[in-house]
C-alpha cells in the first residue's frame, strides 16, 4: 500500500498531461465531454487513494515512501501521519467536489486548460502534504502556486482577474524564494534537507546519520533565521496577516468560483499544516535548550498577529458588500483562529487548529457554492443570496454553514474547534478564551447579516441557462452541510471518532520518534 | 595575500547579495511600473541563487575550492580526505539549477500576466489600474 503515496502525486500530473493532450488530438465538442468524464472518473480514484493512504495511516500511525528505493536523507522520502493523510484526503474530496460543481458551474472552450490546471494544483497539494523534505517542499509549493496563478487569472478578458494574478503571482514569487533561502540555511548547518534528520539533529546534535553524518555548522542562529524566515511564507500561504492580505481577498473574488471553494482545502491550508509540521515535528517539543526560548518566543509574536489578524478580517466581514470578499475574510479570520491554537503549544490548541481547519474547509465550501448560486441568479452582491429563500434546502444549508463557522452549537463540528481553542486558551490565560469569544461575536455579524439580508431583500432572479438545472450544485451543498452536522454528532457521540482525533493532535505534537525512525529508517539515534 | 584576497572576496559578496536583496524588495513594492517589479523579482531571485551557491564552497587550510569530480584513479585515502575538505559540496548547485528552472517558468507566466495587463490598460503602470481606467502614465 506505501506504492500508493508516492504514486497519488504522478497520477495527477500524468492525469493533467492527458488532459491537456485531448483537444489537440480531437477538435470535435466531443473532447469537452470527454475532459470532463476524464477529471470527474480520476478526481475520484485520487479520493479513494487517498482514503486508502488514510487507512493504511490509521494502522501504521507513520508510513513512508522511499523514491527510487534510495535511503533518506540521500533520497527522497514522503513520509505520511496522521495529520498529513487526513488532510490529505480532503485536499482529493475537495478536489472531487471542483470537478463536479465545475462541471455545471464552468462554460468555456477552454475547460481542458483549466481542468489540467486545477489537477497539477491537487498534485502541488498532495506532493506537499506527504513529502518528508524540505526541498521537494520548495518543488511541490512552485508547482501549486503556479498552477493557482494560472486558475485566477482564468477569466483573462476581465482586468481584475489578471490585476489579482499579478498580485499574488509577485507576492509568491517573493514568499517562494525566501523559501528557498531557509532551506538554503537549514542546509548549510545541518547538512540533510530530510525533515526527520533535521528534527533529529535538533533533539540530538551528536547523532550521527548515514550518509549526511552529523551536523555542519551552527545549527543554533542558523534555526532562529531559518526559521522566523518560514513562518512568514506560511502565513503568506495561509493569508494572514500582514502579507497575506496583499492577495487573498483579491485571489478569492477574481478566481473562478469552484476554484474559489477548492482553495481553502487544496492551496491555503498547506500554510497551517506545513506551520504544524515545522513547529511540531521538526522544532518542536525536546528541542535542544537554546532553542526552547526561541520557540516560545516565536509563538507569542504569531499570538499577537494572529489575534490582530482576526479581528480585522471580523470587522472587513461586516462592512464587505462583495459575498465572496465576504466568504474570504471568514477563511481569514478562521485560519486565524486556527493559527493561535497551534501556538498554545498544547493537545487541545493542536486539535482545535485542526477541527477549525475541517470546519472551515467545508463551511467554506458550503458558502461558496450556494454564493455561485445567488451569482448566476443575480450577482456578486450580498443582497442577492435574497434568491436562494425559495429552496428550503438551501436556506437549511446556509444556516448550518453559518452556525458552523459561527460555532455556538454543539452539533457541527465549528462548535468543539472553537470550544477546545477555548479550552486550551484557559490553561495559558484567561485573555485568550475572551479574545476568541469576541472575535467570534464580530464574526457572527457578518454571518448573520447574510441570513438578515435573505428575508428583507427582494432579489430578481435573471434567467439564466445554467439555472434550468441545478441538481448538481444543490446535492454538494446539501451533502456538505450534513457532512459538517454528521461530523459535529460524531464528535459528540461517538468516542472512537473523538479519540481518532485527539490522537491525530497528540502525534503531531509528541509522536516525534516514530516519524524520525520511521523515515530515516535507523534507531537508537533518539 | 591570497587570504586577504580571498576574505575580500567573500565579504564584498555577502554585502552585494544583501544589498541586491534591498534593492530588490524596494522596487518590488514601491515601483509602480510592472516591468520594474519584474526586474527586481529577476534580481531578487537571482541573489538567492547566488547565496545558496555560496554555501557548497569551504576555504580550508587558506587553499582554493576544487570541483567536485575525481578525474584520476586510484584514489589513495590522503588525497580522498583532503578532496572531501576542499571539493565543493555539488548540491547546492543542484538545488540552484531546480530553483532556476522554476523560476523561469513562474517568470514566463509573470511576463504574459504582464503583457495581458498591457492589453487591457495601455500601460504597464499599475498607477492605471487604481484609477480604475485607462490613462497615460510616464515612469
Amino acid at each position: 500500500m506505501e506504492y500508493l503515496i508516492g504514486l497519488l502525486p504522478f497520477f495527477l500530473v500524468a492525469v493533467s498531461v492527458i488532459i491537456l493532450l485531448i483537444p489537440i488530438l480531437n477538435k470535435s465538442w466531443k473532447s469537452q465531454r470527454l475532459v470532463e468524464l476524464l477529471s470527474l472518473t480520476t478526481s475520484g480514484i485520487a479520493v479513494i487513494m487517498s482514503l486508502l493512504v488514510l487507512i493504511n495511516v490509521v494502522e501504521n500511525r507513520v508510513v513512508s515512501y522511499r523514491f527510487a528505493g534510495f535511503k533518506p536523507p540521500l533520497g527522497i522520502v514522503y513520509t505520511v501521519d496522521l495529520l498529513s493523510s487526513l488532510l490529505g484526503f480532503l485536499s482529493m474530496t475537495a478536489l472531487f467536489l471542483t470537478v463536479l460543481y465545475s462541471k455545471w458551474f464552468i462554460i468555456s472552450e477552454w475547460k481542458y486548460l483549466y481542468y489540467s490546471l486545477l489537477f497539477l494544483l491537487s498534485a502541488g497539494s498532495i506532493s506537499c502534504f506527504y513529502t518528508g523534505d524540505i526541498f521537494n517542499l520548495f518543488v511541490s509549493i512552485e508547482l501549486l502556486s503556479i498552477s493557482a496563478y494560472g486558475l485566477v487569472a482564468f477569466y483573462r478578458s476581465k482586468p481584475t482577474a489578471i490585476v489579482a494574478s499579478l498580485r499574488y503571482a509577485m507576492t509568491g514569487i517573493v514568499a517562494t524564494s525566501i523559501y528557498f533561502f531557509a532551506v538554503v540555511l537549514i542546509y548549510s548547518a545541518f547538512g540533510t534537507l530530510n525533515m526527520a534528520d533535521i528534527a533529529l539533529k535538533l533533539r540530538n546534535p551528536n547523532a550521527i546519520t548515514p550518509f549526511s553524518q552529523s551536523v555542519l555548522g551552527d545549527i543554533v542562529l542558523t534555526s532562529k533565521i531559518a526559521f522566523s524566515l518560514m513562518v512568514w511564507v506560511f502565513l503568506f500561504k495561509t493569508g494572514i496577516l500582514p502579507i497575506g492580505f496583499t492577495w487573498q481577498p483579491h485571489v478569492y473574488s477574481e478566481a473562478p468560483l469552484p476554484i474559489s471553494a477548492g482553495f481553502t482545502a487544496i492551496a491555503d491550508s498547506i500554510g497551517i499544516y506545513l506551520f504544524m509540521r515545522f513547529f511540531t515535528t521538526i522544532l518542536g517539543w525536546g528541542v535542544i535548550e537554546e532553542l526552547v526560548v526561541f520557540r516560545i518566543t516565536l509563538f507569542s509574536f504569531i499570538q499577537v498577529l494572529a489575534i490582530i489578524s482576526a479581528f480585522i478580517s471580523v470587522l472587513l466581514m461586516i462592512v464587505e458588500k462583495d459575498i465572496k470578499k465576504l466568504i474570504t475574510y471568514s477563511t481569514i479570520s478562521q485560519f486565524s483562529l486556527a493559527l493561535l491554537g497551534i501556538t498554545l503549544d498544547n493537545v487541545f490548541g493542536v486539535v482545535s487548529a485542526i477541527l477549525l481547519l475541517i470546519s472551515n474547509i467545508l463551511g467554506d465550501a458550503v458558502l461558496f457554492y450556494l454564493a455561485g448560486l445567488s451569482i448566476i441568479g443575480c450577482g456578486r452582491s450580498i443582497n442577492c443570496i435574497a434568491v436562494l429563500k425559495n429552496s428550503k434546502s438551501m436556506v437549511f444549508s446556509l444556516v448550518v454553514a453559518i452556525l458552523n463557522l459561527f460555532g455556538v452549537l454543539p452539533v457541527t463540528i465549528g462548535f468543539w474547534g472553537k470550544a477546545l481553542l477555548v479550552l486550551a486558551g484557559i490553561n495559558k490565560s484567561i485573555t485568550l478564551p475572551i479574545i476568541v469569544l469576541v472575535v467570534s461575536g464580530i464574526s457572527a455579524i457578518g454571518y448573520f447579516k447574510l441570513l438578515h439580508v435573505m428575508y428583507t431583500y427582494k432579489a430578481v432572479t435573471r434567467s439564466d441557462q445554467e439555472l434550468r438545472n441545478t441538481v448538481i450544485p444543490k446535492t454538494i451543498i446539501l451533502l456538505l452541510s450534513t457532512t459538517l452536522i454528521v461530523l459535529g454528532l460524531l464528535f459528540t457521540l461517538y468516542e472512537p471518532f473523538r479519540i481518532f482525533i485527539i490522537n491525530v493532535g497528540e502525534d503531531l505534537l509528541g509522536n516525534y520518534r516514530e516519524y524520525i525512525v520511521k523515515s530515516i529508517g535507523v534507531e537508537g539515534l533518539i | 595575500m591570497s587570504e586577504v584576497f580571498i576574505q575580500l572576496a567573500f565579504r564584498t559578496s555577502i554585502i552585494a547579495f544583501i544589498v541586491n536583496i534591498a534593492i530588490a524588495m524596494y522596487g518590488v513594492y514601491t515601483r509602480p511600473s510592472l516591468i520594474k517589479k519584474f526586474i527586481c523579482l529577476i534580481m531578487f531571485t537571482d541573489a538567492i541563487n547566488l547565496f545558496a551557491l555560496f554555501i557548497g564552497f569551504r576555504v580550508v587550510n587558506n587553499t582554493y575550492p576544487k570541483p567536485p569530480v575525481l578525474i584520476r584513479e586510484p584514489v589513495s585515502p590522503g588525497e580522498l580526505e583532503e578532496f572531501k575538505y576542499i571539493a565543493v559540496d555539488p548540491l547546492p548547485q543542484a538545488l540552484v539549477l531546480t530553483a532556476i528552472v522554476i523560476s523561469l517558468a513562474v517568470f514566463m507566466f509573470v511576463i504574459g500576466l504582464i503583457l495581458v495587463y498591457y492589453e487591457h490598460y495601455g500601460t504597464t503602470s499599475i498607477k492605471a489600474m487604481r484609477s480604475g481606467g485607462v490613462e497615460e502614465v510616464f515612469e
